[in-house]
């Protein structure tokens, strides 16, 4: 009788454990598959990067029109051509100038759009939803449209051939992105936190530098991280402003050498994306988990 | 890419708009006599590349040898982006003092009054003596010379030598028809079939708005109207890219999906086709992104073998109307288009100089000899000035090549093309 029960019992066990392990494998078949088809996006996904990265190895004749990935005749003549500079100018000088914007946007950024969130959303006067509109109306404006208008103004002020024109703006809180974001997240702080330090006697100065300021770290790192890649990145404005190659950021020494009606050195090209690349990459790295976290905040909060 | 196209439209929108309501200002009294001490501080803006700015660098150390007070603020952008930012400049009347213009974008930026007439300066500060007429004319617009060609050049066919050899087959000549060159690309074709890659004839010769210029200068047909409006209709065109219709329905024609894998090279410059069509000077790029220096040149083919040639300036000096130096300027264009060390330091790679004290002094290289030697050849065949472009003339030249782009992928059929081409030339004309 006890052998009689034991049996179905042990045979429900294992068929059990069959029924688990055959479970296991099936999953484990399709993980591998969903793997195997991961890594292959990841390859399709990566290669254009990984082609860039090969060939500023290659000599300029090997780069245009060649797919494959391995130098055959590779060394580092690209990155010796890169460094030395283009047009009398020193492959640092175009470091440092964009260096100069980058971290002139970023300074210029946090300090006037922090200003002006907080303006926007804990103090109230007169007209601050018509200028909240205007200020939202010009996130809508296309670049495209002010390009020309902005041009003459800066001209007639006699900026041009200065890093004014693209650092004026960022000085002014003109960046509405940056603002708005902020604005939002200082709306998701408590007004409690204010109303506590009015009672204790602080007016706005003291509540924007004591509270809000130190509250915003998140919002400020987000703005901080943007403000940068996109001025390292920028290559409109310095094309237009900028009117000497001594001047020029990193982006325009980058299409220096290639021009279409004369002869085009594209491994140097290359060499110089991949430096160009560089500190902008070391920076996402450096700040990636304040990014990720920033834009979480502003997801949740916003 | 898109954004910077945009942004070159709306730039030459602006132009067209801004600088026709500030044309006025008062006219300069141009100088005759510029003392070497003068004190002036000029800007001058050329397009090109690392080797190209040396060379202007060494070309404006001569300058200052002589002028040691006239300091030349210099800049230099890859074409693209050379239009986008001049563009720019023009819309806000702040176009550098000394600026290097392109034939096709003479007529635009001439016809809103943004450059200097220099016909005040000739004889005295500006020195064109030597310049033949033909070629002084194509830098005339109304009247005016706005423009000194620092070069010039011709339409001309090239080959690929070391390809032709590999496959077996003779170098074309100086007197082939347009029914010899079809059948010479297929001998290449056949002899290339082979080979690893296919080797072609040539990539569609019809690709370009010059290709047809130059088959309208040998029926002796204008290309523009003195007005800037075209002087050809939609027939013509049609008639034009279907004298090729056989080569391209067969597919005997460089492919397309080839030619835009390996852009900005294309079929001849990817050394996998053995013709190319184009000026005269662009020899010296050939050899460079093809890595040889066998690259032979002769006339391009034409209905009956002859040819009616024009001296095409490769590029042109200009002032700009709102230069505060206008004199200073004036003697820098002299200094860059007469001096004989100058045209030495650039040998050929701004066209062949125009005198024949610039050309004797360029020590030259394999390429300067290839060109020099066809426009030596050429000499007697080059009785006409290059057409006087129209403004917007640039933009039409690139919707050509768009167009085409599109027919050989066989989205459009050539009276389509010719329908956009003057939808778009309406538009662009007026």
């Amino acid at each position: 009788m006890s052998l009689a029960t034991a049996t179905p019992q042990t045979e429900r066990r294992q068929q059990s454990a069959r029924l688990r392990r055959r479970a296991r494998t099936a999953r484990g078949g399709r993980s591998i598959l969903f793997h195997l088809f991961a890594l292959a996006v990841l390859v399709v996904i990566l290669y254009p990067a990984v082609w860039m990265f090969m060939s500023s190895f290659k000599p300029s004749n090997d780069i245009i029109g060649s797919v494959s990935l391995v130098p055959t005749d590779g060394g580092f003549q690209n990155y010796a051509k890169a460094l030395e500079g283009i047009g009398g100018v020193s492959f640092w000088t175009f470091v440092v100038n964009s260096l100069i914007l980058a971290v002139g946007s970023v300074v210029g950024i946090l300090l006037s759009c922090s200003f002006a969130a907080y303006a926007f959303a804990r103090v109230k006067f007169r007209g601050r939803s018509v200028f909240f509109v205007c200020m939202i109306a010009t996130m809508l404006l296309p670049f495209h449209v002010v390009i020309i208008p902005q041009y003459i103004v800066f001209n007639n002020l006699g900026m041009i051939n200065t890093y004014w024109p693209l650092l004026l703006g960022k000085f002014l809180a003109t960046e509405s992105f940056f603002v708005f974001l902020m604005i939002q997240f200082i709306r998701g702080l408590p007004r409690e936190l204010d109303e506590a330090a009015v009672i204790d006697g602080a007016g706005h100065p003291r509540i924007f530098f004591s509270i809000i300021l130190p509250l915003m770290k998140p919002a400020l790192v987000t703005s901080a991280i943007f403000a940068f890649i996109w001025s390292w990145n920028d290559f409109f404005g310095p094309l237009l402003y900028l009117k000497e190659p001594s001047m020029y950021t990193m982006p325009l020494a980058l299409r220096l050498y290639v021009d279409q009606t004369s002869t085009s050195d594209y491994g140097a090209q290359m060499a110089m994306a991949i430096l160009a690349l560089l500190p902008v990459l070391l920076f996402f790295f450096a700040f990636q988990r304040q990014l990720v976290g920033g834009v979480a905040t502003q997801g949740l909060k916003g | 890419m898109t954004t910077m196209k945009m942004a070159a439209a709306l730039g030459t929108v602006a132009v067209l708009g801004l600088a026709a309501c500030s044309n006025g200002g008062t006219p300069h009294e141009a100088a005759t006599e510029f003392a070497p001490d003068t004190e002036a501080e000029i800007t001058f803006t050329w397009w090109g590349n690392d080797e190209r700015a040396g060379w202007f660098e060494e070309a404006l150390d001569l300058f200052n040898e002589e002028y040691p007070n006239v300091e030349v603020v210099r800049n230099f952008n890859p074409w693209d982006d050379y239009w986008t930012a001049r563009n720019t400049e023009a819309a806000g009347q702040a176009l550098p003092d000394v600026l290097m213009m392109d034939a096709g974008f003479l007529g635009e930026y001439a016809d809103k009054g943004l450059f200097l007439d220099l016909g005040a300066y000739q004889g005295g500060l500006l020195d064109t003596g030597g310049y033949a007429d033909t070629l002084l004319e194509s830098g005339t617009v109304n009247d005016q010379l706005v423009g000194v060609p620092m070069g010039y050049n011709a339409w001309s066919m090239m080959y690929n030598k070391d390809l032709l050899d590999e496959l077996g087959v003779p170098y074309p000549t100086d007197d082939m028809t347009l029914d010899d060159l079809e059948a010479y690309v297929l001998q290449v074709n056949q002899a290339g079939a082979a080979h690893d890659p296919k080797i072609y004839g040539a990539s569609d010769y019809t690709g370009g708005f010059p290709g047809f210029i130059y088959s309208r200068m040998q029926e002796g047909e204008p290309v523009f109207t003195e007005d800037g409006a075209p002087a050809f209709d939609e027939g013509d065109v049609v008639d034009y890219l279907d004298s090729v219709a056989d080569l391209r329905d067969n597919g005997d024609f460089y492919p397309v999906e080839r030619t835009v894998a390996l852009d900005p090279l294309g079929g001849f410059l990817g050394g996998e086709a053995a013709l190319w069509f184009n000026f005269s000077t662009t020899v010296a790029q050939a050899m460079s992104d093809i890595g040889t220096e066998n690259i032979g040149m002769v006339q391009a083919p034409t209905e009956n073998g002859r040819h009616v040639l024009a001296d095409h300036p490769s590029m042109l000096l200009s002032v700009a109307a709102n230069s505060d130096e206008p004199d200073a300027s004036a003697v820098l264009v002299d200094f860059l288009a007469n001096s004989p060390e100058v045209k030495a330091i650039f040998g050929a790679s701004l066209g062949a100089p125009p005198t024949d004290e610039g050309r004797a002094a360029v020590e030259q290289s394999t390429s300067d000899s290839v060109d020099f030697a066809y426009l030596d050849a050429i000499e007697s065949e080059i009785t006409e000035s290059y057409p006087l472009l129209p403004s917007g003339y640039g933009s039409i030249e690139a919707k050509w090549g768009e167009l085409h782009e599109q027919l050989l992928y066989g989205d459009i059929d050539t009276e389509q093309l010719a329908e956009e081409l003057f939808s778009e030339m309406d538009m662009l004309l007026g």
